[in-house]
């Protein structure tokens, strides 16, 4: 019966007011996972917009052969944090980009399907037996097992302004030393000291690890032993490497980014000709193509001897299937494809990249680059490179890392506090 | 008669001496108590849900973590005190500490004089008022992204228009956000500069409701513009002041998107705050247990400094009748 004051009945009420709590649960419902049964993943990654229009003519290709459906996300901004949040939060879409450290705790911790046991029975779908081994390693776990496939990968190499060593009149550049077999040291130091009379920033250093440990073991160093520990504070080549660093440092031919005004990114400084030479991998090019006011080109990095392409670091990223996927069979198949010799080519073509499968004919494609003179080097550099493990087997480290570069550099270290406690942080001591 | 009219009468007789007193049946009146609050708890059902859902259980699951390890990914273990201790003894959350404090003394004060002067004599501007809020009110829509990057070019020490009108008159202007002396002090002039139309809209709300007949009253006893401000204006305007202070001491003690959009996650030690911490141990180190117990502190520090605040406030408040 109706509640005279209120006309309101009390069963209405009461529904009332349960729809009225329900209502956010509902809600809230809607934000778990629903996939559907139907053949559709979803697939995060990185894309950039230089490489939209790529990725979606790819992954219509692999709709049409595969009558899977592909929701792309392009995470943009810090994709390592949001990837991992998703991940933490069980959100993470069915396939997805993962770095080292990504990998190495959704290793650890049971978040990415064992892709060995769906390979086992679709091994005509891909080559992950022909993948370079050290390149896979972060992917696999002590038995042997793929947890998540590397999709390309960019070692690290020397990128430098033309016009900048025109005016500081340098006669041979990096590219040309090279060929000459006199790229080594001592000819880097006389290069950046010139470089330094034309008013431009010589070279800038950041914290990201590839840089340390690429100048160390191009210069003769060994930054890690055979079991992956980083032995730069005890290895007397790896030392010299780093003081000749900070001698730079002191006598103004390198810079410490971390110091350079703030909104003035490496890669821009590089672009405006602000800044003479850069260490990056081939991921720059598409961008320095775009670029009109000055010539460039590329080298490896210094090495000992002057004519071998120095071992340097390489950048790989892998492509893993939740563990949560309730497609595992078709995000496996998308991992297939993209990972495989069509999608690598796809993307090796698109310039930025090089394969982290051993085929001739991936190889031929990074070899053919026109942009820039020596980009063909690409292909050698990353044949010398690795990818320390201490990436993936030591996440904490990896990410304390680049802050406690950071912290030595403004406090002014020297060379020697710096190896001990950065190497510390690398081997979980400190 | 329902339960209602019948409380109604036995307030009525209550009040009544001369009446006697027909008390409702306390089963009767501990039923309309619990329709009533049948009633009340049906409405409030959506909003407490949110609230309990996305507010009160986040705090205490943030508050439990703070008493763990844990990374995210892996089993979190117990770990007692320990993040406390951290939190304590760490000096790089000290520094923080530091900064936030620093920011906090500077801004807070700056936005309320700022805001108060500037609400002052928008009062006066006449028929331009509108306009001129608007102008001011325009930074504190704009996101972020895009106050740091003007600011950033602003501060930048090569191609700053800045650092240019202070090299022409001889001036060496420092590299802002890179100079450890200098880096809170830019931070502050962003906070002010984005914060300062909230401040606006609010002290004009709050000067508008000063009473006249006040003014008149003082001007007929010969108070000057400056004795009406300071004796009448001021006193008047209190409780807004205690509004303001109180959420923008919270605000500063809260800044981090700027930071983060300033320096990403390689701010410098004198440029961190307390919540771009509690962002880079969580996101960054993966330690939630350590953020967590930041976290706490600092919701702890500011619901005591908030207390402190209005417990202050019966000294200096002064609320019209």
């Amino acid at each position: 019966m109706p509640n005279p004051a209120t006309g309101i009945s009390r069963r209405s009420f009461l529904l009332a007011s349960a729809l009225a709590a329900g209502a956010p649960a509902v809600a809230l419902s809607g934000c778990s996972s629903n996939q559907s049964k139907s053949a559709a993943v979803t697939f995060g990654t990185f894309v950039g917009a230089a490489n939209t229009k790529a990725y979606k003519t790819f992954l219509d290709q692999f709709t049409k052969d595969s009558g899977i459906k592909v929701d792309l996300t392009d995470v943009t901004g810090d994709y390592v944090t949001k990837m991992r949040t998703e991940l933490i939060g069980g959100r993470a879409p069915d396939v997805f980009l993962a770095d080292d450290s990504i990998m190495g705790q959704a290793l650890k911790a049971g978040l990415v399907t064992n892709y060995s046991d769906w390979w086992k029975k679709n091994t005509a779908k891909i080559p992950l037996d022909k993948f370079y081994p050290d390149l896979s390693l972060f992917c696999k776990n002590d038995s042997g097992q793929f947890f998540g496939v590397p999709q390309d990968a960019n070692p690290v190499s020397f990128w430098f302004n033309q016009n900048l060593l025109d005016q500081a009149k340098v006669a041979q550049n990096p590219a040309q030393l090279q060929e000459a077999g006199d790229w080594n040291q001592e000819a880097a130091t006389e290069i950046l000291t010139k470089l330094k009379t034309t008013g431009k920033v010589p070279m800038a250093i950041e914290t990201n690890w590839w840089y340390w440990t690429s100048w160390i073991t191009a210069l003769g160093g060994q930054a890690f032993d055979d079991a992956g520990k980083c032995t730069w504070a005890t290895d007397p080549a790896s030392l010299a490497a780093l003081k000749w660093i900070f001698d730079q440092f002191a006598n103004g031919n390198l810079v410490y980014a971390g110091t350079l005004p703030k909104g003035q990114a490496v890669d821009a400084l590089f672009y405006s000709g602000q800044l003479a030479t850069c260490q990056y991998g081939r991921w720059i090019a598409p961008n320095l193509q775009q670029v009109k006011n000055f010539e460039y080109d590329v080298a490896p990095f210094p090495s000992k001897s002057g004519k071998d392409f120095a071992p340097v670091g390489i950048l790989v990223g892998a492509i893993c299937v939740n563990a949560k996927s309730k497609n595992a069979d078709a995000a496996s198949q998308l991992v297939a494809d993209f990972c495989g010799l069509r999608g690598q080519k796809y993307r090796v073509e698109l310039g930025a990249v090089v394969p982290t499968i051993e085929d001739k004919s991936l190889n031929g494609a990074v070899a053919v680059a026109k942009t820039p003179a020596h980009g063909h080097w690409y292909s050698d550099i990353a044949a010398k490179a690795y990818h320390p493990l201490y990436l993936s087997r030591n996440p904490d480290g990896n990410a304390a890392l680049p802050g406690t570069i950071d912290k030595l550099l403004h406090d002014k270290s020297d060379y020697k506090t710096f190896a001990e406690r950065t190497a510390a942080v690398i081997n979980g001591e400190a | 008669m329902n339960s209602r009219t019948s409380m109604l009468t036995a307030s009525k007789a209550s009040a009544d001496p001369t009446t006697v007193q027909t008390s409702p049946k306390p089963a009767a009146v501990r039923r309309a108590r619990l329709r009533d609050f049948g009633w009340a708890m049906g409405f409030l059902a959506p909003q407490l849900t949110g609230l309990i859902v996305f507010v009160v259980g986040p705090m205490a699951f943030a508050f439990y973590l703070s008493f763990t390890n844990w990374d995210g990914f892996n089993t979190l273990s117990m770990a007692g005190l320990d993040n406390y201790r951290f939190v304590f003894t760490d000096p790089q959350l000290a520094a923080s500490a530091r900064n936030t404090l620093w920011l906090t003394a500077l801004q807070v004060p700056g936005l309320l004089v700022s805001g108060l002067i500037v609400a002052y004599f928008l009062q006066k501007a006449g028929r331009m008022t509108s306009f001129y809020r608007l102008l001011f009110f325009a930074p504190q829509v704009t996101s972020s992204v895009a106050v740091a990057a003007i600011w950033l070019y602003l501060f930048n020490p090569q191609i700053s228009p800045i650092n240019s009108a202070l090299r022409s008159v001889g001036i060496t202007a420092p590299d802002w956000l890179q100079n450890p002396h200098t880096v809170i002090l830019s931070l502050v002039v962003v906070g002010i500069w984005q914060g300062l139309g909230y401040q606006v809209v609010i002290f004009m709300a709050g000067l508008s409701n000063v009473p006249r007949t006040l003014l008149e009253a003082a001007s007929i006893d010969g108070a000057n513009e400056w004795q009406k401000f300071w004796r009448v204006t001021i006193p008047m305007l209190s409780p807004t002041i205690l509004f303001l202070s109180i959420t923008s001491i919270i605000a500063s003690f809260q800044v981090f998107d700027i930071v983060y959009v300033m320096f990403d996650t390689n701010a410098t030690s004198s440029a961190r705050t307390i919540v771009y911490e509690i962002v880079q141990i969580a996101f960054q180190q993966n330690s939630f247990g350590q953020a967590s117990a930041l976290a706490v502190s600092l919701f702890v520090s500011l619901l005591l400094l908030t207390g402190l605040q209005l417990l202050a406030q019966r000294r200096w408040v002064y609320y019209a009748e």
